[in-house]
Formats: C-alpha cells, sequence, structure tokens
C-alpha cells in the first residue's frame, strides 16, 4: 500500500466533494455545469490511453462515443435494463475498435490520424441516413427525470477511466505503451509486441468512450442520432486533453475544468466564437506548453524552487527541460 | 547457438546481403567487420527479424527462427541495439531497463521484479544514480550505457551490438571494451558490428569480414587483418599487393 501523499489526500477530498454535492444543493445549473466538466473529462481521459500513452493520433474518437450511446440509447427506449444496454455499448464500441484498428493500424502518424476522422465521419454520415429522427426520452422517464442519478452515472465513469490511467502509470501494460509511443523500432527490439499493445490501447480506449456515450443517452433528453458520432466530440476532448497536459492522469480533469467553465463564458458572452476561441488556444498551447497547465504548474513550481534555494545559480545550470506530467509520478 | 544459412536480401537490382552464412557458440565473441555499405547492418537486421529474408534460414538455440516477427526474436534471448541510440527519450533510465526485463527473454511479469532487475542492471553499467533521470537528459555516452543495460535487462542469450563504439571518444572506448567483456562474463554471446578494426581486435575472438554483401573472410582478427582479400577491400587492391 503507498503512503498518502497530499496529492492524494487533495484528490480523494476532490472526489468525496463531488459525490456528496448533489446531497447538499439541487441547483440544477451546478450539477449540469459539473455533469459537462465529467463528460469531457471522460473523452478526453478515454482518449489519452490510445493518444496520450500510446502515442497513436485518433480523431475520430466520437466514433466510439457515437457507438456507445447509439446501443445503449436504442436498447434502453427498446425496454432493455438501462445497465444492460450501456455494457452493450461498451463492448459494441470496444469490438468496432477491434475491427477498425486491424486495418488502421497498417497506418502511422498523419495517415492514422486522417484514416480514424475519415471512418468516423462516414459512420456519422451513415447513421443520419439510417436514423434521420430525433431520439428522445419516453415522457415517463421525463416525468421523473432526476439530474442526481445522471450526475453520478456520469462521475463513477470518470472515476472508473482514472483508475485505468492511474494503473498504466504504473504497469507492465502502461510501460509498454509508453515505450510505442517513444520508439516503435526500439521497443520492438526489446520485445514489445507493437501491434498487440496498439490494439489493446485501442479496444480499451473505445470501450470507455462507449461508456461515456451510454452515459450521455442516459442524461440528454433529445437529440439526433448522429449527433453524437460529431467531430467536435473528438475535437474537443484532444482540446481538454492538450490544454490540461497531455500523457498524465490530471492533465484531462484540470482541462475539463478550465473548458467547460471558459466554453460557459464564451457562450455567454461571445456567441458563435468560442470555437474559434479554442482552436487557437489550442494552437498556443500546442506551440508554447506542449505539456499544457500540468507543465506551466511544474514550470512555476520549478521557478519558486530554483529562486528559493541557496544554490541558485547552479540549479539554473542544470535545469532540465520539462515535459508533460514528469513530476507527476 | 546460432546459425546463419545462406541468408540473402535483395532491394530491387541491389544484393545487400548475398548467401552469407556463419555460426556463433555459446559464450563467443564475434566481430562482423566490412567496408561501408557491405551489408553488416542489414545482416543484422534479417537476423533480428527486423526486415524480412529474400532466402534463407537462421536458427538461434536449436529452433528455425527464420519467419518470426522481431518482438518473437527477442523474446527467444536475442537481442539488438542500435548503431544510434535509441533509448526511450521522456521515460527514466530505471523505466527504460523495466520495460527490457518486462517484455524481453526475462519476461518479468511484476512489477517489483522488473524494478529489482532493473536497478541491478543500472549499477552493472554504472547507471545506478540516474536510475530516476529522464533518458533525454543523459549524456551520450550514458544513452549508449542504458541502450546495453535496456538489452540486458531482459537476460538475453545473445546479443546483438550495432556500431557500439561509434561516436564514443578515445578515452571512452576502452571503458565500452571492458563492459563487453563484462557481458560475456555472465555468458552471453555477443556478435559487434563495427567499422574500427582496433575496437574488433581488443574484443573479438573471431571475426567475420563482409563486402558488397557476401562474406570475404572470416578467423582470428590478427590473421584477418593480413588477408590480402580483406586489406584490398578496405585499402583497395595497391596495398594489398604491397
Amino acid at each position: 500500500m503507498p503512503k498518502l501523499t497530499p496529492r492524494m489526500i487533495i484528490s480523494l477530498l476532490i472526489a468525496l466533494a463531488l459525490l456528496l454535492l448533489p446531497l447538499i444543493t439541487d441547483d440544477d445549473n451546478i450539477l449540469t455545469l459539473l455533469l459537462l466538466t465529467f463528460l469531457m473529462a471522460g473523452l478526453a481521459s478515454s482518449w489519452n490511453i490510445l493518444g496520450g500513452y500510446t502515442g497513436q493520433v485518433n480523431l475520430g474518437h466520437a466514433a466510439f462515443f457515437g457507438i456507445g450511446s447509439l446501443i445503449t440509447r436504442q436498447m434502453w427506449l427498446g425496454g432493455w435494463p438501462f445497465a444492460l444496454s450501456m455494457a452493450s455499448g461498451c463492448v459494441v464500441a470496444g469490438l468496432a475498435a477491434a475491427v477498425i484498428g486491424l486495418p488502421a493500424f497498417r497506418l502511422k502518424g498523419t495517415y492514422f490520424a486522417i484514416g480514424t476522422l475519415a471512418m468516423a465521419e462516414a459512420l456519422r454520415i451513415t447513421i443520419g441516413n439510417i436514423l434521420p429522427t430525433v431520439t428522445n426520452l419516453p415522457t415517463e422517464v421525463i416525468r421523473n427525470y432526476e439530474l442526481a442519478p445522471r450526475y453520478y452515472l456520469m462521475l463513477t465513469a470518470v472515476l472508473l477511466i482514472v483508475a485505468i490511467t492511474i494503473y498504466l502509470n504504473n504497469s507492465k501494460l502502461g510501460l509498454g505503451m509508453m515505450a510505442v509511443r517513444e520508439d516503435e523500432d526500439a521497443a520492438r527490439a526489446v520485445g514489445v509486441n507493437v501491434l498487440r499493445v496498439k490494439m489493446i490501447a485501442f479496444v480499451m480506449s473505445a470501450f470507455l468512450a462507449g461508456m461515456i456515450g451510454g452515459a450521455y443517452a442516459f442524461y440528454f433528453v433529445s437529440y439526433y442520432p448522429n449527433f453524437t458520432f460529431g467531430p467536435l466530440f473528438s475535437f474537443d476532448a484532444i482540446t481538454v486533453l492538450y490544454v490540461g497536459g497531455v500523457g498524465t492522469v490530471v492533465g484531462p480533469l484540470i482541462g475539463s475544468v478550465f473548458f467547460v467553465i471558459l466554453r460557459d463564458m464564451l457562450v455567454k458572452n461571445l456567441q458563435g466564437v468560442h470555437q474559434l476561441v479554442f482552436g487557437l488556444l489550442f494552437i498556443v498551447v500546442v506551440l508554447v506548453l506542449p505539456g499544457g497547465l500540468v507543465e506551466a504548474w511544474d514550470r512555476i513550481k520549478q521557478y519558486v524552487r530554483i529562486n528559493q534555494s541557496p544554490t541558485k545559480n547552479q540549479h539554473r545550470e542544470t535545469k532540465a527541460q520539462t515535459y508533460p506530467g514528469e513530476n507527476l509520478h | 547457438m546460432l546459425r546463419v544459412e545462406g541468408i540473402t536480401k535483395q532491394f530491387g537490382g541491389l544484393i545487400a546481403v548475398n548467401n552469407l552464412s556463419f555460426e556463433i557458440g555459446k559464450g563467443q565473441i564475434v566481430g562482423l567487420i566490412g567496408p561501408n555499405g557491405s551489408g553488416k547492418s542489414t545482416a543484422f537486421k534479417l537476423i533480428s527479424g527486423f526486415i524480412p529474408l529474400t532466402n534463407g534460414r537462421v536458427y538461434f538455440d536449436g529452433e528455425e527462427i527464420t519467419n518470426l516477427q522481431s518482438h518473437q526474436i527477442a523474446r527467444r534471448g536475442l537481442t539488438r541495439t542500435f548503431q544510434l541510440v535509441r533509448p526511450f527519450a521522456h521515460l527514466t533510465a530505471l523505466q527504460n531497463v523495466m520495460i527490457g526485463g518486462q517484455y524481453g527473454h526475462a519476461a518479468l511479469s511484476h512489477m517489483h521484479d522488473a524494478k529489482d532487475n532493473g536497478m541491478d542492471v543500472l549499477a552493472q553499467v554504472g547507471l545506478a544514480e540516474k536510475a530516476e533521470s529522464k533518458a533525454k537528459d543523459l549524456t551520450i555516452m550514458e544513452r549508449k550505457w542504458l541502450e546495453v543495460a535496456r538489452a540486458l535487462a531482459g537476460r538475453p542469450k545473445l546479443l546483438l551490438l550495432d556500431e557500439f563504439m561509434a561516436g564514443l571518444n578515445p578515452s571512452e572506448i576502452p571503458q565500452a571494451i571492458d563492459l563487453i567483456h563484462r557481458i560475456n562474463g555472465m555468458g552471453i554471446s555477443i556478435i559487434i558490428v563495427e567499422h574500427i578494426i582496433k575496437a574488433i581486435t581488443g574484443t573479438c575472438e573471431r571475426v567475420i569480414v563482409l563486402n558488397a554483401g557476401s562474406k570475404i573472410a572470416e578467423g582470428h582478427p590478427t590473421d584477418v587483418v593480413r588477408n590480402p582479400e580483406v586489406i584490398s577491400a578496405y585499402l583497395g587492391r595497391r596495398y594489398a599487393e604491397n
């Protein structure tokens, strides 16, 4: 059992506060804002497994979010128990990744990214053609609609993804993923089955995106079935992750809080241009602060440490260049 | 331990390795030398499964490994290093060697075993103090050591060192030679690709000389460097005649 660090205590306190919050307040605005934050955190964290840890940029992440929400919603409205519907959504999303992964991983880097984007768009258009009408929750569900269960479901899903990411940081599988991200040939030379590691990461990432999709299908009252396949869900997740800190556990969490608050402010005051602002923000982060807010925090800590240290100049000379989340674990 | 039978690699019209055969016994250190472009590195890639063979067979430890993939070959205990070092740059030195121990021939499935094994190996190459440093923050020489440590962590039976001495300064070469002897002392067979002849004569009991993809000589280093065909391959025919 590892000892409790201040960071772990703070994390547990935040998790506890989030768990207790619906008991304290029934302000739907606060709960909705938090739920949307969990949604972004979940999407970004699930993308992180393939993109941040394994180094494969998937621009079609929305497809798996979409599959999860579609299967869950259709089965649930078709009379199946919700839990079974949601589990099926996750499994189908994971299976879809397994089917897509085998041909897609013949592509590398940018080509893989473009391939996944094309796949997701094709799926979005197909779903739009097959299911062109809005999906609504049944009236009896709407009549008894309560936000708290939706809030808890989304929170649980995110906590599960975070737990998996923490596991990856300290496991053989996670190290194998990072080895693939760093250098595929070197990984191969020490015995890592590169394709297998990529496939596992892709299926995990898609399964978890499908889980977030299922929670979304439970929450959202009315939407077009192909809405959840929209590219914005992929790009928002990636923006959140890069702003927060790619390849880290807390990056997507910090990023999602920042993203949802900023989006809320922008939509209220500058409607229509918030996408533009996020696009610019993404470019700035990638250019100036490739490790996101996590790196900014590390830099501040380092700066403070150097300026308080008696051997100030010596430290400055040996100061290492930082990388996303390098002081995290 | 390793038996190579008539391996050939053809890139379009170019025959990079032509019908090369040799054998390596347990615990031997063998050098593979030859001028630039003679097919040494290609031969390495063929043996370690990084590129497919056009023809020929490779046997390792009594089993045929001809058509196995590179990671399967590494897992059986035949591990290569790279000419230009390729550590996992953003991971720590310890994480680098842990990956070697977990995925290599050692197949250590528990994290603490991989960590203990990793620390042992880092200590062997003198990097114990750098365990928590990122690989990218190490010096060139430390990175070379790390690359060897990562391979050693997998407890290989045969190590292929690709131009291990390249880029080291003259004072570092004796340390490198010493390391090779220590690795051999653990019972690990070694093949060294090198075109610095001096580095080879100090370490290898036998050398194989390649020129234009074919084996032109094989034997004890001191005999081989007197072989007229070897001299002509390196220096031109005029020198061989004198």
